[in-house]
């Protein structure tokens, strides 16, 4: 190297070289959550039958739900069916049935949590799909060799980016793994 | 039998079931006036034909939302005074801040046992 210019010239040539093998190796890595992705949905349908792999993970999840639907109706059912013929009986006896009846009610409530749990699962894997494949198309048209000068601009303009709004549906978030107790519930009502 | 088990009560709920499950355990506590709504356009429009003294929500339901529905009963000449209790799995702090705010009664978080539903209705109506 003869004077700083030169020094600077192999300075910006290492740090492209280096940003390129980054660009690299992240989209190697986006390729990898792809096809792991796709290889977690066709071990899902097999674990149905779905040999053909013609049914979607949406599809198979929402047969889930309609499926824990149907027992918990016919168990509701069974519940009522039973309900008629306890308002019949005796103070007494209706008192000794009144309980395990209730809890039977109150069980049941896990098909709405069921359901809302599977259909918020189903929307993260959505959205981290999109995500996925948008991130590896704008990769793709923007990494080609990253030489100096060519690594160019990033396509993905702000339109691109979904902007965030706060809303009444930015409030559904579903069940939560670990609820707050019905007593935190009260205590942030009483508060508010 | 008492003025307050005669209360004419809509349940809004999207899930068929879980009007199913709310309606038995209110018959339990002795509500025999008890209507179902499947949404809240379908609330409303009852409500416009019928008096209720109560109406039990679910939040996550679309096109209209139970936050949205309570907003819109609130905002209702002649709505707006009907006891409105949540019933929901939404439990973050600021879904209650929200409903709060906007005019809810009470709040019940799913799953739910009927001592807690009967706690918030006597807290609407005073004890039963």
């Amino acid at each position: 190297m003869k004077n700083q210019d030169d020094f600077l010239e192999v300075q910006d040539n290492g740090a492209d070289k280096t940003l390129a093998r980054i660009v690299e190796h992240l989209m190697d890595e986006m390729k990898d959550l792809k096809e792991f992705i796709q290889v977690a949905r066709q071990e899902i349908q097999a674990v149905q039958g779905d040999v053909a792999g013609t049914a979607s993970v949406q599809e198979e999840l929402e047969a889930v739900i309609q499926a824990s639907a149907d027992a918990t109706n016919a168990i509701l059912d069974a519940v009522e069916l039973m309900q008629t013929t306890i308002d019949t009986l005796p103070q007494s006896y209706r008192n000794a049935f009144q309980q395990p009846t209730t809890k039977i009610f109150e069980a049941c409530t896990f098909q709405d949590i069921t359901g809302q749990r599977i259909q918020k699962v189903m929307r993260v894997l959505g959205g981290v799909e999109g995500k996925v494949e948008k991130i590896l198309e704008v990769f793709s048209k923007n990494v080609g060799g990253a030489e100096r000068g060519n690594f160019g601009k990033c396509n993905a303009t702000h339109d691109s980016i979904p902007v965030v709004v706060t809303n009444d549906t930015d409030l559904m978030n579903g069940p939560q793994l670990e609820k707050p107790s019905q007593d935190h519930i009260d205590d942030l009502f009483s508060k508010v | 039998m008492s003025k307050i088990l005669q209360t004419k009560i809509l349940i809004v709920d999207d899930y068929k079931t879980m009007l199913r499950i709310i309606s038995n355990l209110l018959h339990q506590l002795g509500f025999e006036d008890i209507h179902e709504a499947t949404d809240g356009g379908m609330a409303l429009e009852m409500m416009g034909r019928m008096d209720f003294g109560l109406i039990l929500s679910d939040w996550n339901m679309e096109p209209m939302s139970g936050l949205e529905l309570l907003k819109k009963v609130r905002a209702h000449d002649k709505f707006k005074h009907i006891p409105f209790i949540m019933i929901t799995a939404e439990s973050k702090t600021e879904n209650v801040v929200a409903a709060k705010q906007a005019g809810v009664n009470n709040y019940i978080v799913k799953p739910f046992n009927a001592v807690t539903l009967k706690a918030k209705l006597s807290s609407v109506f005073g004890e039963f």
